[in-house]
């Protein structure tokens, strides 16, 4: 079949069109579009079916996996689609590694190193028991995010803006900065041992249930499903959407039960709520999928991401 | 129902912007008129009670965009406000020893002509439905002039304080405490001076495309 290829403004961006075997998948047009257009590789294609002017209607986007047969509605000749560049993109175990890879060597670094002077603090400092079980901590949890990244996500989409590098790792390097600054502060005052054994040990259990999340979350998505949405069941899935942000959450209140620095409360706080936009969203999109029409089992009464709050 | 609400909301919105017309009136003559018989030292003394009142009431614009009352968005006010009230009760109010500078003649009078301008521009149009051409151009003009003088005044007052805010540490906290944090009210002034340097560029920008429009606009009725 011919597939004609244009840009949201009408140009044609492939001269003359493409010509693909009539079993080929979407997967196989970015091939070729990418072959002929050099700059575009397949994951900053974005495909969609063309829309009537002035329609209000979303575009229908096509996905990789699919058939280009499945989008020609009866006109098996010739099928146009409409490409938008969605800029340079990073895959997204790239984008998650260099993210925590910040916030693992910076707490480090305001450990081991004599930094305070810059800020004007002279003279040798005390190291308290609990700054020492913080960075140990600290590190952990994000070096088991960067193992997850590489051996357990399985990633919805392959790839994420390059733009979204610089943001992300503003976030993540600038406030693993401001907690690690206060943590290992000369004039740091520890809370007291049981409250600091309460914190880290409430923090480690709330981490190992979120590592137990991600394996639920990896086998819901099977590798050939290709981004098909499942109800999420089993341990705490059951009762709450998004239980592996709800785990993350409550780790980082473990810590700060542990470290208590207003820092460590302020970025969980802020981390909170940017999971909870993602929470909300997620719920919603189960709850729209999940309707219990047609045969689709219908999505059971949970919390979204905070009992008992929200 | 709806008609009897925009009765309300227009009496509202015609007593709030006249009353605080006249507060910023009273600022814009009093600073004046001090300046001429006393000398730039004594206008934040004579012009501190309307001054305070004015521009504070600024904050109950911010509620009318939440609520909305009125259709100007709140990321476009909210920053205008804060720094307003920053360099007002932040630097003004908060360390005495700036008040008897110069710049504070230059930044009284720039924000009042600004908002006497403005106040009764909205005054006008919610009492009678429309404002005079001539005022609508003065609302669209006179920040020409008067964000250079405003800004350069502003940035010159936080600058000059830095040295009382170092001095007395006021609004900071040091460690060590429980709570294992600090805050440095003379980094957060150096801080906002930097805002400045992309802000101002941004912001007046914004006001010449509003110009542009605005001024269109009007041409065309």
């Amino acid at each position: 079949m011919k597939v004609v290829v244009t840009t949201r403004s009408g140009r044609e961006l492939v001269k003359g069109g493409l010509e693909l075997s009539d079993s080929a998948t979407v997967a196989d047009l970015q091939e070729a579009i990418h072959k002929r257009t050099k700059k575009y590789c397949p994951s900053r294609q974005r495909l969609t079916l063309p829309l009537p002017p002035g329609s209000k209607e979303k575009p229908t986007v096509l996905h990789y996996k699919k058939s280009l047969k499945e989008y020609t509605d009866g006109n098996v000749d010739t099928l146009t689609v409409v490409f938008k560049d969605l800029g340079p993109q990073v895959k997204y175990s790239t984008l998650f590694f260099w993210e925590y890879l910040g916030p693992l060597i910076l707490f480090p670094i305001f450990y081991y190193y004599p930094v305070y002077q810059f800020f004007g603090y002279e003279g040798k400092r005390v190291i308290y028991p609990v700054q020492t079980y913080a960075l140990y901590y600290w590190c952990f949890h994000y070096f088991k995010r960067i193992m997850e990244t590489f051996f357990v996500h399985r990633f919805s989409h392959a790839t994420s803006p390059l733009s979204n590098v610089f943001r992300n790792c503003a976030y993540y390097w600038s406030f693993g900065a401001f907690v690690a600054y206060y943590v290992n502060h000369p004039l740091y005052t520890p809370v007291n041992d049981l409250q600091m054994k309460i914190g880290f040990g409430f923090g480690l259990l709330c981490q190992i249930a979120n590592f137990y999340c991600h394996i639920l979350l990896r086998n819901l998505r099977g590798a050939d499903s290709g981004g098909g949405y499942q109800i999420p069941r089993g341990f705490l899935f059951n009762i709450v959407t998004c239980a592996n942000y709800t785990t993350e959450i409550y780790q980082w209140l473990g810590f700060n039960i542990a470290t208590q620095t207003v820092a460590g409360y302020i970025f969980m706080v802020v981390a909170a709520s940017i999971m909870t936009n993602w929470a909300l969203a997620k719920h919603r999109r189960l709850k729209k999928l999940f309707d219990g029409r047609e045969g689709r089992p219908r999505y059971p009464r949970r919390w979204v991401i905070l009992p008992p709050f929200l | 129902m709806a008609g009897i609400f925009s009765i309300f909301r227009r009496i509202y919105l015609t007593i709030y912007n006249w009353t605080v017309f006249i507060g910023w009136l009273q600022v814009f003559y009093l600073s004046v008129k001090t300046l001429k018989e006393s000398g730039h030292e004594h206008v934040y003394a004579a012009v501190e009670k309307p001054l305070l009142w004015a521009q504070s009431a600024a904050v109950l614009e911010i509620l009318h965009g939440l609520i909305g009352l009125v259709r100007s968005p709140v990321s476009a006010t909210l920053p205008q406000i804060s720094s307003r009230l920053y360099v007002l009760w932040g630097i003004l109010w908060s360390f005495p020893e700036i008040r008897t500078h110069f710049l504070v003649s230059s930044l009284v009078i720039s924000w009042s002509i600004t908002e006497i301008i403005r106040y009764s521009f909205f005054g006008l149009k919610e009492a009678f439905g429309s404002a005079p051409s001539w005022l609508l151009w003065l609302r669209y003009s006179t920040f020409l002039i008067m964000y250079p003088t405003g800004i350069s005044s502003e940035v010159g007052l936080i600058y000059n304080a830095l040295p009382f805010m170092k001095e007395s540490s006021k609004y900071s906290i040091r460690m060590p405490n429980k709570w294992n944090f600090s805050f440095d009210y003379y980094y957060l002034a150096l801080g906002i001076l930097g805002v400045y340097v992309p802000g101002t560029p941004h912001l007046y920008g914004y006001m010449l495309g509003q110009r542009k429009k605005a001024l269109a606009k009007a041409k065309s009725e």
